[in-house]
């Protein structure tokens, strides 16, 4: 067996073997398995419907080939920004790379075999998105078999090539930080950039479409998918795996080689460099630079405070000083205010920002505060700080059941960190909405503090669900929040209350008079808010005492 | 100051007993050595005292608290060194001290004052300010054992304290624990050097395989052959009954 196997084996036995569970143990993961697969089930499917809706305009306009490029863009720009997460905290800031580097293994089979590890999690996530647009475009056209496997064929490398750039910019990350001894800042402020720089990126490419005339674009249109290449230019190698699965004849082999050589040639460079450079950088992000300096210990260092605020402080100060947490949790918080204010300055700016004026004015008062309590609302779904607070902890969780703090208190304070994330999204996106539209502010600021009440019990649910089955055996930081389940269920549980509220709000406006309507939707959030941190602070009461670490 | 009465645990379903119906009292003033061979239930037993695990059956009560009942003034009466030194490696060791201060609700004075106490006598002070992943081994031991005495519990439980330790402060801790038993409090520690429990401990207790196969003093477990050392009785003991 190569190393390369070896090491995979024993990594993805120790992740996911079953051998080991008692019977009971084995239901429960059934159990689970069961929800995650309704969720998404649940998750798919709307995401079906919205490609049906989707393929069917691009149809009409003869732009069926933008529909399938556009999802392999997203997916690849989405494995690009979040895989450096994974790539970082796998290949980087894993407790086991010590004990690997000790054995007698090729340092590119140790990267290679934790890279595979990587894309395995990243292709389970994008096959699921992927798929269904290749599904419903093979529907539409009425393709054969043959380009349903092209179509699997192509969706299982797509993942690669962002990867295989993720690891790079890691790897860059990683040596750059070798001279600092602030390593994680170092990697936390590139992980950001890195994201700030795709989002203006991207905007630049769509602002590309919007800016020309209306007589260009109406040519371009007439041609058929001629609209496709303009996009296309931006990621080649989305448009080459497109054209592989949907042309024929040499035109498909044309771009499956374009495609497939792209990919291999990028590996083999990345493999080189990994097999001279991957374990030194890697061994490097295990030790701690010593600042030198000796702290005073005085009334201000050793100043007293609450469990809670304690409790809190501490979940912040872990958060911010790793790179995976940071990137996974905070991204979100300067994310969405950025996307608000960037879209309109780098769109053309008198074509796309008077649209979105216009749409606005010619939607009912009432309706505004619907939409933005729903972005809002969205903001708290999507929270990964709170779905993952005790799996977090890991092996350090043996203090939460020492400590003489009830557990329902040490929740609150996490309670009160974990809100804090989606309110401060929720806080600077309803700045950036009243300065772009300042005609709505007061619809902004009631569905602003709506949002802020509401986001109460959607993190709570995140925190429950990870309170009810927590990861508390991970080997590195990127297990405990990226690849742990309890996100992808806590995601579906804070929509379908998100999707509550929202349905609510709208019955209530169109059955009763603006202010009435805000007020029974603001006694609604607060009294959804006590009973969610009521049930929360009783789950743990309840769970802490039954997890044995 | 602690009380195990007929405690028990079992793993795997219970199929493997780790504790096996311990009684056992600690009395308030003693320094208490308990010991056995790997795997006999040693760090099992810590866990529940100090709420970490639960007992099967059996009830834990530390000065006067129901571990199970009243588990927080239980808690509040216990400093616990665990022998693994999983600690926020992203904290400073200050941080850290600072948490436990808050957790504990040891006043700014009180605290600055024990803080530069142990700090100082761990020869720790000038990495207070450094995160905790940079620290050595012992280093962690060191941080662990001043946020255990920070609080001044009445009730010191450490899970092989001395491991990891340098001379120095292995002979500093342990001129602590005597004057902690010595101020009237309690010290309940594990160890596997028999030497340090025999020249340390008040009473000492052998577990294996889950059961408590001897309590008493040292005088007390030699019976008649008072020239025996602990190493001898302890492997008279453990062979017996293994």
């Amino acid at each position: 067996m190569s190393d390369f196997m070896k090491v995979l084996g024993i990594q993805l036995r120790s992740r996911y073997s079953l051998k080991a569970l008692s019977s009971k143990e084995m239901m429960k993961v059934l159990g689970i398995g069961f929800i995650v697969v309704i969720s998404l089930i649940s998750m798919i499917s709307a995401w079906v419907a919205l490609l049906y809706g989707f393929f069917s305009g691009l149809a009409s306009m003869n732009m069926l080939d933008l529909g399938l490029l556009l999802p392999f863009i997203a997916g690849m720009f989405t494995v690009l920004i979040f895989g450096i997460a994974g790539i970082m905290g796998t290949l980087f800031q894993s407790k086991d790379i010590s004990f690997l580097a000790s054995l007698p293994l090729k340092q590119g089979a140790v990267f290679a075999s934790k890279f595979f590890l990587v894309y395995l999690y990243e292709l389970a996530i994008m096959l699921g998105f992927i798929m269904p647009a290749i599904v419903v475009y093979g529907l539409m056209t009425g393709s054969g078999l043959g380009y349903y496997v092209k179509g699997f064929v192509a969706a299982l490398f797509m993942p690669l090539l962002p990867l295989i750039i993720s690891t790079l910019i890691s790897l860059l990350l990683i040596r750059f930080s070798l001279f600092s001894r602030r390593r994680d800042m170092i990697a936390i402020v590139g992980g950001f950039i890195l994201v700030v720089g795709y989002i203006l990126g991207q905007q630049y490419l769509l602002s590309r479409v919007s800016q020309m005339s209306q007589e260009e674009l109406m040519a371009l249109l007439v041609q058929a998918n001629s609209i496709v290449g303009v996009i296309g230019r931006a990621l080649p190698p989305a448009l080459w795996a497109v054209y592989a699965v949907t042309k024929t004849g040499a035109e498909s082999l044309v771009n499956w080689a374009f495609y497939l050589i792209s990919i291999g040639a990028a590996f083999g460079v990345t493999y080189f460099i990994s097999s001279k450079l991957y374990l030194s950088g890697a061994l490097a992000q295990l030790e701690t630079a010593k600042s030198g300096k000796a702290v005073k210990l005085n009334e201000s260092t050793l100043r007293s405070g609450s469990p809670v605020r304690a409790m809190a402080i501490r979940e912040l100060r872990m958060i911010a000083r790793s790179p995976i947490y940071a990137l996974n949790a905070l991204l979100g918080v300067l994310l969405f205010p950025i996307m608000l204010f960037v879209f309109p300055m780098l769109s053309s700016t008198d074509s796309d920002a008077s649209q979105i004026i216009n749409f606005i004015a010619s939607v009912p008062k009432g309706m505004i505060f619907v939409v933005a309590f729903a972005i809002g609302l969205l903001c708290g779904t999507m929270n990964m700080a709170s779905s993952t607070v005790l799996s977090r902890e890991g092996e350090y969780f043996w203090l939460s059941k020492v400590i003489p703090v009830p557990y329902s208190t040490q929740v609150y304070g996490k309670l009160i960190f974990c809100w804090a994330i989606s309110a401060a999204t929720i806080f600077l996106g309803a700045i950036a909405a009243c300065i772009l539209f300042p005609d709505y502010i007061t619809q902004f600021i009631f569905a602003g503090l709506c949002s802020l009440i509401g986001a109460v019990p959607l993190t709570a649910v995140g925190m429950m669900i990870d309170i009810a089955k927590p990861k508390l055996k991970w080997s590195s930081e990127s297990e405990a929040m990226k690849q742990n389940i309890n996100s992808l269920l806590a995601t579906v549980a804070a929509a379908a209350i998100g999707f509550i509220y929202v349905i609510s709000s709208v019955f209530l406006f169109k059955s009763l008079n603006e202010l009435v309507a805000i007020a029974l939707i603001f006694i609604f959030v607060i009294v959804t808010s006590i009973v969610s941190v009521l049930l929360l602070g009783k789950l743990a009461d309840h769970k802490y005492r039954k997890i044995e670490p | 100051m602690l009380k195990l009465t007929n405690v028990s645990k079992s793993y795997a379903g219970g199929k493997v007993r780790a504790v096996d119906d311990i009684t056992l009292h600690v009395k308030r003033g003693e320094i208490f050595g308990f010991i056995g061979p790997n795997g006999a239930g040693k760090t099992t037993t810590i866990k529940m005292i100090c709420g970490i695990l639960q007992p099967d059956s059996g009830s834990i009560e530390i000065n006067g608290f129901d571990v199970r009942r009243d588990p927080i003034q239980a808690k509040k009466s216990i400093g616990y060194v665990p022998d693994n030194h999983e600690v926020y490696e992203r904290l400073t060791g200050l941080e850290y001290l600072n948490f436990i201060g808050d957790i504990y609700g040891v006043e700014s004075s009180v605290r600055k004052e024990r803080v530069s106490k142990y700090l100082e006598m761990f020869e720790i002070a000038d990495a207070a300010g450094e995160r905790i992943k940079s620290y050595s081994h012992g280093m962690k031991q060191k941080l662990m054992i001043t946020a255990a005495l920070l609080p001044q519990p009445p009730l010191w439980i450490l899970d092989e304290p001395l491991t990891g330790l340098d001379p120095r402060s292995s002979m500093l801790l342990k001129e602590e624990m005597r004057k902690h038993c010595e101020a009237g409090f309690t010290v309940f520690f594990s160890t596997h050097i028999l030497e340090v429990a025999e020249r340390l401990c008040d009473r000492i207790g052998i577990i294996q395989n889950g059961k408590l196969i001897a309590v008493g003093s040292l005088d007390e477990l030699r019976g008649q052959k008072s020239n025996e050392t602990l190493e001898k009785i302890f492997f008279e003991l453990t062979e017996s009954e293994g």
